[in-house]
């Protein structure tokens, strides 16, 4: 009687730990979880140059705020009305720092509030009277082609036109012809609008979307398409989540069928998913502590690697199928505990492969399943003998304890042997199976990919594969750097190698420069005296220009801008964009368009330009990509080989270490081949894929090849595994199938590993009874 | 040629009241637009900037290939050629290309002029809002007004004026007061 409250005691004991374990996790995760998608979060530390540029520009380098907005409608008129209609009302809602759709003229108004104020500290202007006189008579023979109010005005306060050469050389030479924001069949028009929010800034481009969203409804137009990485961000998230909620469901309802099928009770199931809640729970709380910053492909992906757990309590009830599940869990604890920390070990080298996210994803996973195997162990029987049982058989001969042992396994390892040969060659005979390509990272489809390429190079927007960089220790320093670029650069354009440069001095000259401008301007008597003077032989009106010497002796006063002057100007992110401090340096960046040759640009710069480097954007990410890819792949191989020396110390140098050692690598390689032809190159999140096809494939090798209590051990232990591989495959079938690319090619991956891992493990073992 | 042109014209009254698109294709339809040849003109231009109008001489001509080049003889030298999406600017040896994406008075002007040298009556319709004038004495009036509202902040009206088959003059008023008129002496014809 006393043993039987102390056991009740210790039960309740129990239970009250684990539910105030999940209750701390649940407040911790409540209160201090952040998410965001920032996609350089799976991205490891840069080595080089370029790739430290890559990183930082990550999502808010030149181009990558542009969004292409499509409008329909039936005639040019209709969608000139509707472009116009949504420029405006775009340009006013502060949302954007530029709105185009080919109708922009360069006006006073157009000009930016900085641009025109300092405008003559921003080019070269000729102050004599002569000079001066040339500007009126070039204005003049404007006014014979061009006029208005707004023409007028802008010759009245800027006769020698410097703003408008600033604004021409910001805009560039490359701006497309009329025909290009209108198509062909004059069924769409097209603009370009440049968000203030950085690319990844999910919240803030979702209120972007549905800005120009609204705007093209209340312009008559309920489908415009947008293009541009913040689109898609918004869209990604979106498909995710609609996709992970359904695709997550149809999993349940497919797990759950198998597992009434197995084991013909819903009180089974909802307990089978107790120790997986209580693992999220605790790992999720515990990279919250750890990190503070949770990425959304962390939770995604997380909860996916560490479903591996939901193998322990199946083990556990189809042991539980003739024996107390007390007894049960004893008969399997060493197997399952071996499966477990050596899962563990694996998760833990994804976790020190690199980068934030990756070191999040081992960590939620590898503590995700250590606590859900002793959940397992702890909980599971309590709650089993507290409310239920499992036996549904009796077994033939009594109730077997742990130590019972009757049954040896019988090894065949021309099975793996013959399947690791099948592997290895086939994977060899693909060629090149790991994808160097940083968009094989990104979620997107290949065709919106190809679309968002068409749509820039056809509107003009800058290359976005290749920038020109500088580094220098002061912003100033790099100014002056920048300005000398420009000068060598226009020696390029002339020798054909690139059509147009942008560099931040257009708008942003040095300190050194614009002090020089500012003592050539001269006092304002002086200036009076010479407009007289230009004003001779001239139709202007003699007071025309009284505006322009205002302007002019304000500018002789005026301090020099820098940087920090364009921060609530619409060409903040045009600034931000092209210089920037990355926490050591200065970098300024060159936006380049019409790049013919990138090779011989590259080396010109060198001889011409040697503290300039030539960025190549897609081969930086494919060094970056490898760099991280070989750092994966190193540090698996020490897990594995830990991983090897565990399993050497807990089963010693026998047949079963090879068999299982041979049955994982075998399960692995055939996966790996099959996959490469399937999916044609695999990405990073493929490999992690493979490491939870490892998990399972180990978890599937131990028990099999374990020594049984018999006839019933033998049914016990085949049923858990039967159980264990349905219901995981039947889950990442339904991944595989899902029209997000990242997701369907994860799913391909665990399904058909774990299909290889289940088979090779049956068939390669069998058990002898005696 | 000319006679059709003319009997065309002697019509004019009698379309008075008809549909403006009938009467615009009426009147286009009679028009005399030598391409290749190059039309004497006289341009007055009015800027709030100027003490009286700015006086041009010079020439246009259309090409066959639908170019507009305006060639300034006095009181100084340059020529403008319009094309479909760009203008070029010579001065003083120096070539300079704009995209008239960014002139939409230019653009405007071109297309208006563009639409009734080639007699393009759709194009006119698809541009403009249009009102058409003519008298018994065969003088006629077609006053164009941009249907985008964008372009109007730029081009109030561009009014061309003639008789028979002559284009006399072409009027545009801007917003602000500005204004031009580029009258052409064809009495060599």
């Amino acid at each position: 009687m006393m043993v039987a409250r102390q056991r009740d005691f210790q039960s309740f004991l129990a239970i009250g730990i684990w539910i105030a374990v999940a209750l701390i996790s649940a407040w911790v995760i409540w209160s201090r979880l952040v998410l965001t998608v920032d996609l350089a979060f799976f991205l490891p530390g840069p080595s080089t140059e370029e790739e430290q540029v890559l990183m930082d520009r990550l999502g808010q380098g030149p181009g990558s705020q542009l969004l292409f907005i499509t409008v329909h409608g039936s005639d040019k008129t209709e969608l000139r009305n509707k472009s116009s209609h949504m420029k405006a009302a775009l340009a006013d809602s502060g949302l954007f720092s530029s709105v185009l759709n080919g109708q922009e003229e360069i006006t006073r108004q157009s000009i930016p509030a900085v641009i025109w104020r300092n405008r003559y500290l921003l080019d070269e202007v000729d102050w004599s009277a002569e000079g001066l006189h040339e500007s009126l008579l070039d204005r003049l023979a404007d006014l014979a082609v061009l006029s208005g109010a707004e023409m007028s005005e802008l010759i009245a306060a800027d006769p020698s036109f410097t703003s408008v050469t600033v604004m021409e050389r910001l805009a560039g030479s490359g701006m497309p012809s009329e025909s290009a924001w209108i198509n062909a069949a004059d069924e769409a028009a097209y603009l370009i609008a440049e968000s203030n929010a950085p690319a990844f800034d999910v919240d803030a481009q979702s209120a972007v979307v549905e800005f120009i969203r609204a705007a093209a409804l209340e312009s008559g137009d309920e489908q415009a398409d947008i293009h541009g990485i913040g689109a898609y961000s918004v869209a990604l998230k979106t498909v995710i989540r609609n996709e992970a909620r359904y695709r997550s469901m149809l999993a349940t309802v497919a797990i759950i069928l198998v597992l009434l099928t197995a084991y013909r009770r819903w009180s089974l199931v909802v307990l089978a998913t107790v120790p997986l809640l209580l693992g999220g729970l605790v790992g999720l709380a515990v990279v919250t502590l750890l990190f503070g910053t949770v990425h959304g492909i962390t939770l995604a992906f997380g909860f996916t690697l560490f479903g591996v757990a939901v193998d322990y309590p199946l083990h556990l009830f189809s042991h539980s199928r003739a024996q107390p599940a007390r007894n049960a869990i004893e008969s399997i604890w060493t197997t399952l505990r071996l499966g477990a920390i050596s899962t563990v070990i694996a998760y833990l080298a994804i976790a020190v492969s690199g980068s934030r996210g990756l070191a999040q994803l081992g960590s939620l996973s590898a503590v995700g399943v250590l606590v859900a195997m002793y959940a397992t162990r702890s909980l599971l029987p309590l709650l089993m003998g507290r409310f239920l049982t499992v036996g549904r058989e009796s077994p033939p001969g009594g109730q077997p304890g742990p130590a019972a042992v009757t049954a040896a396994p019988v090894y065949r390892h021309w099975i793996w042997l013959l399947a690791l040969l099948a592997g290895v060659v086939g994977a060899t005979l693909h060629g090149s199976i790991w994808s160097n390509d940083l968009s094989s990272l990104t979620p997107l489809s290949p065709e919106i990919l190809k679309k968002d390429n068409e749509l820039r190079l056809a509107l003009g927007a800058p290359d976005i594969r290749h920038v020109i960089s500088l580094r220098a220790e002061s912003e100033e320093q790099a100014l002056q750097q920048t300005e000398l670029l420009q000068i060598r650069l226009e020696q390029a354009r002339r020798d054909g190698l690139l059509e147009d440069a942008r560099l931040v001095t257009s708008i942003l000259p040095s300190r050194q420069t614009q002090q020089a401008r500012r003592a050539r301007i001269p006092e304002i008597a002086e200036l009076q005296m010479r407009i007289e003077q230009a004003l001779a032989d001239t139709p202007f009106r003699s007071s025309a220009f009284s505006v322009f010497a205002a302007d002019v002796a304000v500018a002789k006063e005026s301090p020099s801008i820098t940087s920090a002057d364009f921060r609530d100007s619409i060409l903040a992110s045009f600034v931000v964009s092209h210089l920037y401090f990355d926490g050591t340096d200065w970098v300024s960046l060159a936006t380049l368009r019409g790049l013919s040759d990138p090779e011989r640009l590259a080396a010109w710069l060198a001889v011409e330009v040697p503290e300039a480097t030539l960025v190549d954007f897609k081969a930086a990410s494919e060094s970056l990509v490898l760099t991280y890819r070989s750092r994966i792949h190193m540090v698996l191989f020490a897990a594995f080989g830990l991983i090897a020396l565990i399993l050497l110390w807990r089963l010693g140098l026998s047949a079963r270490l090879w068999w299982v050692l041979g049955t994982l690598a075998s399960a692995v390689a055939v996966t790996v081949a099959i996959n490469a032809w399937l999916l044609a190159q695999l990405s990073i999140f493929n490999l992690i894929a493979l490491v939870l096809v490892a998990g399972l494939g180990l978890d599937y090798a131990l028990f099999m090849s374990r020594p049984e209590s018999g006839a019933v051990g033998i049914q016990q232990t085949r049923h858990a595994i039967r159980v264990c591989a349905a219901s995981t495959l039947v889950a990442f079938c339904i991944l595989a199938v899902s029209s997000v690319p990242i997701l369907a090619s994860i799913g391909i991956t665990v399904a058909t590993g774990v299909l290889l891992n289940f088979l090779l493990a049956w068939l390669g073992s069998t058990q002898r009874t005696d | 040629m000319k006679r059709i042109g003319l009997a065309v014209f002697l019509l004019l009254p009698l379309l008075a009241h008809g549909d403006d698109a009938v009467r615009v294709a009426t009147i286009l339809g009679g028009i005399d637009t030598p391409r290749g040849e190059p039309i004497p003109f006289i341009e007055k231009r009015q800027s709030q900037l100027l003490e009286e109008p700015l006086v041009l001489y010079g020439n246009v001509l259309f090409t066959q290939e639908g170019t507009l080049s305006k060639r300034i003889e006095r009181p100084f030298q340059e020529r403008v050629t319009i094309s479909a999406n760009s203008m070029e600017l010579e001065r003083k040896g120096r070539v300079r290309r704009v995209s008239l994406d960014k002139r939409a008075g230019v653009k405007v002007f071109y297309a208006g002029m563009r639409a009734l040298l080639e007699r393009d009556t759709d194009a006119l319709i698809e541009l403009f809002d249009v009102s058409t004038f003519a008298d018994e004495e065969a003088n006629w009036r077609i006053e164009l007004v941009p249907k985008e509202a964008g372009l109007r902040t730029f081009v109030e009206q561009l009014i061309i004026s003639g008789r028979g088959s002559h284009v006399l003059t072409v009027h545009t008023d801007q917003p602000g007061g500005d204004w031009q008129e580029m009258s052409f002496d064809r009495s060599g014809d």
